[in-house]
């Protein structure tokens, strides 16, 4: 006996036990088939297939409540339970649930109960049985009389399985294996009427008038009623609503008041009257001139003012000009400064990867970007030191992100026949080093030399289809693993948006919070240099 | 009768099966510790602190000595000094194209699936990163060693070939590292170089 094998004896107890095993997996599904062999639905329409209704403003309306087996046998018993809108229909009678359903033969209402649930929606909880002993309800089990507001709309009846069920005898349970629910849409809006109550805007009646007569003599102190709200708020505010609300700077020539502090200038209105909704309304805007006088005065940079306002004129072969034109009969300041040997002007359009335009609040003008310029005819550095802060334009790149001017980056050193192979490298205060080496650039740049020229004067290059590589937040310059932790962890606090213009630390999509956005940057950022370094 | 046989079987047989588990993943477990290890060295030079080696990160493979035209296993482990929970992992492994092929990477099963994972057709690396997005970062047990990555060597040429835990390129890219979620800083490591004879 000790001679024999284990394994023989194992392998048999494992055979018998496999058997066994699957005897009982068998027994069990042949119990759970049992259970689940009896399906059945619930619908609100006759045709699976259709489920929307047109209905009419203010009128009753009926929908059929239909269920049944999946084999056609009937059911000897339905709870529906079924949820509406009631500002756009409720059941007809809402006092008397049994007078809002009417059930087909040989069915019989027996109870109900209505609820609003927290969605403001209204539930209906309806219970049908059958009367008639071995008599199954018809697939039809009734008809619920619905009436609709008088407000046009659309909307969706529900049902929900999960507290509705169907009753068969002998079955312990009938699975409810579909829903129908039934969309609505209702037309023809009646009997409503737009109501001045002596400011504006106009409000919608909260009483259903039968004509617009009724509505002026109701005695609520609605005393101006209307058929839309476009007559009457054309009516009773032609000044906002006819004309429109006057532009910063202006104000209405007949009442408006400037909001500057200035004097509203008459003689800046025009005479001709306005004429909209229908009628003549002399609401014009008219300048507002502050009595404040600004001078210009000229900046010390190229192309800046600090009073008045830049004119950029044409520069001559030795000077860069331009003018600070003063505001309200203030003087003009006439702007020059000298150009140096071999001085260069980068005006240059960028954009910031994931920067988008309705979103970067907190990447105004306070993200500094710093340049390399690199000769590529002999691979020697022109200039590393140049930085500065780009400002937000209302344009956008090809993918949505804010192009930023950074211009006036002053270069020295530019011989007089230019530099004609050159590639500029940019690095933002969250993002890597990215050469550029073409104008207009849209791929990593793939030659070693760039063949962007720099000439003395203005060098004008729009990178702003290839954004700058975010997110080196640790600043490093590189983007890895440590950056993407970096930025995970701020996620993790939670913490608020910051305030429009802060620079928030691992917010590298410029909306002043660290979020999934942000992540999901940086998990992009590493996936592109992947696939350039392997 | 038949009863009191199950009776005293099943017992027995159980002891068996229990016997035989044991046994089977002991070997199991032998087979896969067939490590070579050699000169373990650190992978990070200490300058100016004393550094915690949080991580020792070792080859294994059933073959030193392996023949052109074959193929053969290696793994890539990772044993805990302490616990640590980390949010990002990079792993870079050295190794010579023109004595071996590398192929079929696995990353591990008990991992999240890797950000990147592929044998680099511009450098002589495999590249496996993971950055984890779960708020806690992946959890590493003090000395519970981990698998990181397994991949299939077919030999080339005949001579000698090593492979290696990249710690960074002339370029500054293929740095391994283990970023801790606590400092989101790389945690300091040391590593072993499998070096392997290729004849015919």
């Amino acid at each position: 006996m000790k001679k024999i094998n284990y394994k023989i004896i194992l392998g048999i107890l494992l055979l018998v036990a496999l058997v066994g095993a699957v005897l009982l997996v068998q027994q069990k599904q042949e119990t759970r088939r049992g259970a689940t062999n009896t399906t059945g639905f619930i619908r609100l329409s006759l045709d699976e297939n259709s489920t929307t209704k047109e209905v009419t403003a203010d009128k009753e309306f009926t929908v059929p409540l239909v269920a049944n087996v999946t084999d056609a046998g009937g059911v000897d018993s339905v709870v529906a339970y079924f949820c509406y809108d009631p500002t756009k229909i409720d059941l007809k009678d809402t006092s008397d649930l049994e007078k809002s359903f009417t059930p087909v033969d040989p069915a019989q209402y027996v109870g109900g109960s209505i609820k609003v649930k927290e969605s403001n929606n209204k539930c209906v909880k309806v219970t049908f049985v059958s009367i008639k002993q071995g008599a199954r309800m018809g697939a039809r089990v009734a008809d619920i009389n619905f009436k609709t507001m008088a407000s046009s709309g659309t909307g969706t009846i529900t049902i929900d399985k999960s507290n509705s069920s169907l009753g068969v005898a002998g079955q312990d349970n009938v699975d409810i294996s579909s829903v129908g629910n039934l969309n609505y849409s209702i037309s023809g809006e009646t009997g409503v009427y737009w109501v001045y109550r002596g400011s504006s805007p106009c409000q919608k009646s909260s009483i259903k008038y039968d004509s617009l007569d009724a509505c002026n003599a109701a005695d609520d102190s609605k005393n101006s009623c209307y058929a839309s709200e476009e007559e009457c708020n054309a009516v009773t505010n032609p000044k906002v609503y006819c004309v429109g609300t006057c532009p910063a700077g202006t104000a209405h020539k007949t009442d408006g008041v400037c909001s500057n502090g200035g004097t509203r200038d008459d003689s800046s209105c025009t005479d001709v009257l306005t004429s909209y909704c229908g009628k003549n309304y002399d609401y014009n805007c008219c300048t507002c001139k502050t009595t404040a006088v600004v001078n210009g005065v000229c900046g010390i940079k190229r192309n800046t003012c600090t009073g008045g306002q830049l004119d950029d004129i044409d520069d001559s072969s030795t000077q860069y000009k331009w003018n600070c034109v003063g505001t309200n009969g203030g003087t003009t300041d006439n702007c020059s400064k000298a150009m140096s040997t071999g001085d260069a002007v980068l005006d240059l359009k960028l954009a910031f990867a994931g920067v988008k335009k309705d979103n970067a609040k907190c990447a105004k003008d306070n993200w500094l970007v710093k340049i390399k310029l690199v000769n590529s005819t002999d691979n020697t550095v022109i200039d590393e030191i140049l930085s500065g802060y780009p400002t937000q334009t209302t344009s956008v790149n090809k993918n949505g992100e804010v192009i930023y001017d950074l211009s006036n980056i002053m270069v020295t050193g530019i011989p007089e026949a230019g530099v004609s192979k050159s590639a500029f490298f940019l690095t933002g205060p969250k993002h890597v080093s990215v050469k550029y080496g073409e104008n207009n650039q849209e791929r990593w740049y793939p030659d070693s030399a760039g063949v962007l020229s720099l000439n003395r004067g203005v060098n004008n290059y729009d990178f702003s289809n290839f954004p700058l590589l975010a997110g080196d937040v640790n600043g490093d310059g590189i983007i890895d693993g440590r950056d993407f932790s970096y930025v995970k962890e701020k996620m993790n606090l939670y913490l608020p948006a910051a305030a429009d213009g802060t620079n928030v630390e691992g917010d590298i999509n410029g909306d002043c919070i660290v979020n999934a956005g942000d992540i999901g940057l940086v998990k992009l950022s590493l996936k592109e240099l992947h696939g350039q370094t392997y | 009768m038949n009863n009191r046989i199950i009776k005293i079987l099943i017992p027995v047989i159980a002891v068996i099966v229990i016997f035989e588990s044991v046994v089977l993943v002991s070997n199991l477990e032998k087979s896969t510790t067939a490590t070579v290890v050699a000169d373990v060295t650190p992978a990070v030079t200490v300058t100016e602190e004393q550094k915690i080696n949080a991580f020792d990160v070792n080859f294994s493979t059933d073959e030193t000595q392996m023949k052109v035209g074959k193929k053969y296993k290696v793994s890539v482990n990772l044993v805990p000094k302490d616990n640590y929970n980390l949010n990002a992992l990079d792993l870079y492994v050295k190794f010579d194209s023109t004595m071996v092929t590398v192929s079929n990477l696995v990353s591990s099963k008990d991992l999240a699936t890797p950000d990147l994972i592929k044998v680099s057709d511009k450098k002589d690396v495999i590249a496996m990163n993971y950055l984890f997005t779960n708020k806690e970062g992946v959890a590493f047990t003090k000395d519970k060693e981990a698998l990181l990555l397994t991949f299939t060597v077919t030999p080339k040429a005949t001579g000698n070939s090593s492979f290696e835990i990249s710690t960074g390129d002339s370029e500054g890219d293929s740095v391994t590292m283990f970023v801790d979620k606590n400092t989101s800083k790389d945690l300091f490591f040391t590593s072993n170089k499998l070096e392997v004879e290729l004849i015919n």
